[in-house]
């Protein structure tokens, strides 16, 4: 599970946001780099709600910039690069369609054999219920020493997901020994990515870091204190900060960035107060000492970042 | 017609906190909350020793100054301190540290609370906030000054009337508290952002908020 | 949204115990979704809300858990989009828009490859087909095939019956793993080598077409996992200009009434004063009431309200384009159990308008708001409950738009109501107000 990705991990630029379609990316920033984001898409096994969504994930400028700044990953006018994708080869779609179709094969069995797990295991549930009958009815049942075998199927079906997930990179081969009993191309697959069959795009063609809004400096400045920080106006604020992973903790900060010099409502720090204290979370208030024209790069003012922490008093 | 009514009606005497502020805003319109929250602080909230102060605003307005981010800003910030009869604020993690050794804020000494008085509408910038972190150390040093040339307050908890046990767990408590002043892991320096209500005309109420230094983890009350 | 529709949605474990809590407010723990299992023929329900730590401790509980639930996330997110062989719905991507079916024979329905190929190769000029002509110019994808529920609310049929679907609509349904679009296949070669498109894919070659935003997909999307029906509003082009807007179906859009209805009420409330026979009042000189004898209190309060009021009800209604993007309607939307037949679309239940927190960083304004609920037909508080309950008309208004606030992938929803505190008169009502008490707000979040 602790996949590390080639890096830098290419961002997608689509329509002016910043989208991750890669799994492995997405878990390894998190892990990583403290980098959540927020899912938007569909989860195809359960598409009607809203609770849990899946790929692909949006990832703020910020966060987006805070990577390319880092290093650790890159942006791709991801339009362009699906340009590729009308001058592959022949011998390139012909390979890609091929392994596309083992993998379907390999879902099909998988599928396949659960099913026939299932029917196995409701078969035995019948035998069983009979046999409990007949052991009510009469003295003792020889059906029971199949038991043992039902309890030990559901850990290699568990295992068998888990493998299927990883699907991403995995090579065709052990799929492919033939199966008379599945019928060919049984199982269509839409990938997640689309790389392969797309070549990763050369540095060359990688776009600029991205622009960020002047909260910049206070959302870097509270990344580096290690809080995981999400968008914030459901809340009422510009991000929430989590100390930890937000998928286990409460957040402990609605945070409001401003420039040094900017004026403040003293209103909106009674209203912000208030609103953290009646979730029992802190508002937080802060922003770069230095403006952006005093000095080199967005990265130099995170240093100079001052961060106030507001509680209502209780008098 | 309506003349008369005004001239017959006699207006009333003026409350005591408006012949105070009226008597202090002369000087200056900051000086005419600070009153006010200072009247607040004595009387609905019984605090005790309150001394005022000031941080003075920066004289010259040059612009070059300006961008000089500890440079504090052009209007003076008035700052006061005193007793709270009960204690105002206490860190997540204090609070679980006095609760494994069985203290109560009673048993505590009555600690010196700043309060910054400010009104709806006034110029507040992060810039203050700063400046008033960056000069309170110097105020606390004052302010210990004065309290002890007034001598101890009366509400020190008596010594005498503490087991040894007790007294031995105070000790600790107050060793540990002044060792998280350094780790800041009892929270860092804060003070109390008093906030009137001047909006049309207000109605005397004053609001009162926690601020600390840096990221501190909020109360789970 | 009817509150009702979207607590139903919510997850129903948890909503008599919790009613306040929406689930999709906060970063769920994937673990919980690992209850489910993801092959099962039935339909999987939700599961509960799993409780959250308040900062990390150094166990190693906290840190197992932590990592479990990272792995159910991992799992969940790798979970692929299949199509088995008896469900499968082929579409193919058109990336020059819709173009008109070639008139060869229809026998080729088996062969999917060589119908993306036909559409490629140059086509005759198609007899100009009446249902043709509803093809909307930003369509990109057609199902030569369509079979299944999807397409009783989505997607435009053309002269071959090929469903032609809108870039949302064909990233919704790709998304949810229900489509399986191909690229073009490429052309002189003789096998079907049309592959796949990705996801990835999707999001790139059709987001930013036809005016499609992340955010506009976000509620687009958000709103189909609910089961409400979507589709375009006439002010979904930014750049829609006058004649655009005639060209409409003006059927739902009455001119401008030119006369302003507030000078009119006024006047009206002008005649009645100076024609009361009771009335010896004069602002200017004497007591606004008048020295008269009074014999009702009514009489009193009605000589009293001399402050104008807007009145909704005559309000000129506009067009889309006096409004300003983003504050412009670009959905209508219908709830599930509204009938829909995609020819003669119903009234729609909802009218949306979706903003961008990172492009639009301002309030909006009084004029904004107001064109903006102008452009809705008047939807006036009606029936039996309505006629009761004073506090309910007011919440309902006169009319009513969704703000949907996107701000970086998160939706919000805000109801907003064009409310005529004028038009209730609390002095006529003798009972006192009714209803409850807290619903007097006419703006109120939807989400916490």
């Amino acid at each position: 599970m602790d996949f590390q990705p080639d890096l830098p991990i290419p961002i997608s630029y689509v329509s002016g946001r910043y989208l991750l379609f890669s799994i492995d990316a997405v878990t390894y920033l998190r892990r990583e780099h403290h980098i959540c984001g927020v899912l938007i898409g569909t989860l195809p096994q359960i598409p009607q709600q809203n609770v849990f969504l899946g790929l692909p994930l949006q990832l703020m400028p910020e966060e987006a910039r805070l990577l390319v700044d880092k290093g650790v990953a890159c942006i791709v006018d991801e339009a362009k690069a699906h340009d590729g994708m009308n001058t592959l080869l022949e011998e390139d779609r012909r390979r890609y369609l091929r392994d596309l179709e083992s993998q379907g094969q390999h879902i099909s069995r998988i599928q396949l054999d659960r099913k026939e797990r299932n029917r196995e295991q409701t078969l035995k549930k019948l035998e069983e219920k009979k046999a409990k009958a007949k052991a009510k009815a009469s003295a003792a049942a020889a059906q029971t020493p199949t038991v043992p075998e039902v309890t030990s199927t559901p850990s290699p079906k568990n295992a068998a997901i888990v493998d299927l997930f990883n699907a991403e990179d995995r090579p065709s081969s052990p799929s492919t020994a033939s199966t008379s009993t599945l019928p060919q191309s049984a199982t269509v697959i839409t990938p997640a990515t689309s790389y392969p069959p797309l070549l990763t795009p050369p540095p060359s063609s990688h776009l600029p870091a991205p622009a960020v809004p002047p909260s910049y400096p206070l959302f870097a400045h509270l990344h580096s204190k290690g809080y995981f920080l999400s968008p914030g106006l459901r809340f009422g604020c510009q991000y929430t900060a989590y100390p930890g992973d937000p998928l286990r903790f409460h957040s402990h900060f609605l945070v409001v960035s401003y420039d040094w010099d900017q004026h403040i409502d003293l209103m909106d720090l009674v209203v912000g107060g208030r609103l953290g204290t009646g979730v029992k979370k802190g508002f937080l208030i802060g922003g770069a000492q230095k403006g952006i024209d005093e000095v080199d790069s967005e990265a130099d003012r995170v240093g100079t970042v001052r961060a106030f922490s507001l509680e209502w008093a209780g008098m | 017609m309506m003349t008369d009514i005004l001239e017959v009606t006699k207006q009333p005497e003026a409350s005591a906190i408006t012949e105070r502020i009226t008597e202090k805003g002369h000087e200056s319109p900051h000086l005419a909350t600070s009153a006010q929250v200072q009247h607040n602080l004595e009387h609905q909230h019984l605090w005790t020793s309150i001394i005022g102060d000031i941080i003075p605003g920066r004289s010259d307005d040059s612009n070059t100054l300006k961008k000089e981010p500890r440079q504090s800003p052009q209007e003076p910030i008035p700052l006061l301190s005193g007793y709270p009869p009960h204690r105002v604020y206490t860190h997540p993690d204090e609070q679980l540290y006095m609760l494994e050794n069985e203290i109560r804020d009673e048993d505590l000494k009555p600690e010196r609370i700043f309060v910054v008085p400010t009104t709806q509408g006034q110029p507040w910038t992060l810039r203050h906030m700063g400046a008033v972190f960056d000069r309170l150390p110097e105020f606390e040093q004052k302010a210990k000054e004065h309290d002890r040339s007034v001598g101890p307050t009366s509400m020190q908890p008596e010594a005498a009337n503490l087991n040894p046990e007790k007294a031995e767990k105070l000790a600790q408590y107050y060793d540990k508290k002044e060792k998280t002043r350094l780790t800041k892991e009892w929270g860092a320096q804060r003070f109390l952002l008093a906030m009137v209500d001047k909006g049309m005309g207000g109605d005397g109420t004053v609001a009162y908020y926690v601020v600390h230094e840096g990221e501190v983890k909020p109360r789970q009350n | 949204m009817a509150d009702a529709d979207e607590d139903a949605v919510r997850a129903p474990a948890t909503a008599s115990t919790e009613p306040d809590i929406d689930l999709s407010d906060e970063t769920q723990d994937f673990r919980f979704l690992n209850h489910l299992n993801f092959f099962a023929d039935s339909s999987p329900s939700i599961p509960r809300r799993g409780e959250k730590d308040f900062e990390p401790n150094p166990t190693e509980l906290q840190a197992d858990v932590l990592s479990a639930s990272r792995g159910a996330m991992h799992n969940a997110l790798s979970y692929p989009r299949l199509h088995g062989a008896k469900t499968r719905i082929i579409a193919f991507y058109a990336p020059d828009g819709y173009v008109p079916p070639v008139q060869i024979d229809r026998a080729t329905p088996k062969a999917s490859g060589e119908d993306g190929k036909s559409s490629e190769s140059t086509p005759k000029p198609a007899r100009p087909l009446p249902n043709s002509a509803r093809i909307s110019p930003d369509a990109c994808v057609y199902v030569p095939n369509p079979k299944g529920q999807f397409f009783k609310t989505m997607g435009q049929a053309d002269s071959t019956s090929r469903i032609w679907l809108l870039p949302e609509e064909a990233l919704y349904l790709i998304e949810r793993g229900s489509l399986d679009i191909r690229w073009p296949s490429p052309s002189g070669s003789t096998e079907d080598l049309s592959v796949p498109m990705s996801l990835q894919a999707a999001y790139a070659c059709f987001m930013g077409r036809g005016g499609l935003t992340l955010e506009r997909y976000s509620v687009y999307t958000g709103l189909k996992r609910l089961g409400y029906a979507l589709v375009r509003a006439p002010g979904w082009c930014d750049d829609i200009q006058q004649q655009d807007a005639d060209a409409l179906g003006s059927s739902e859009i009455t001119p401008p009434k030119i006369h302003g209805p507030g000078l009119a009420g006024m006047l009206a409330s002008l005649f009645n004063w100076i024609h009361d026979p009771h009335s010896t009042a004069s602002t200017a000189t004497g007591p606004i009431i008048g020295t008269g004898i009074h014999r009702s209190y009514m009489d009193v309060y009605r000589k009293l309200a001399i402050i104008p009021w807007y009145d909704p009800v005559t309000a000129p209604e506009r067009h889309p384009f006096d409004t300003t993007p983003p504050f412009r309607v670009v959905f209508h939307i219908y709830k599930p159990s509204t009938p829909i037949k995609k020819s003669a679309l119903p009234t729609p239940d909802f009218r949306i308008a979706v903003v961008s927190t990172r492009d639009q960083t301002t309030m909006p304004t009084m004029t904004q708001l107001g064109a903006l609920l102008e452009s809705t037909p008047l939807d006036p508080p009606r029936g039996e409950k309505m006629d009761r309950m004073m506090y309910m008309r007011l919440r309902h208004g006169y009319r009513n738009v969704v703000m949907a606030v996107v701000d970086q992938g998160v939706v919000s929803y805000l109801r907003i109501a064009d409310s005529a505190f004028g038009k209730e008169k609390l002095y006529e009502n003798k009972g006192g107000p009714q209803g409850h008490k807290r619903n007097y707000a006419n703006q109120k979040s939807r989400k916490r």
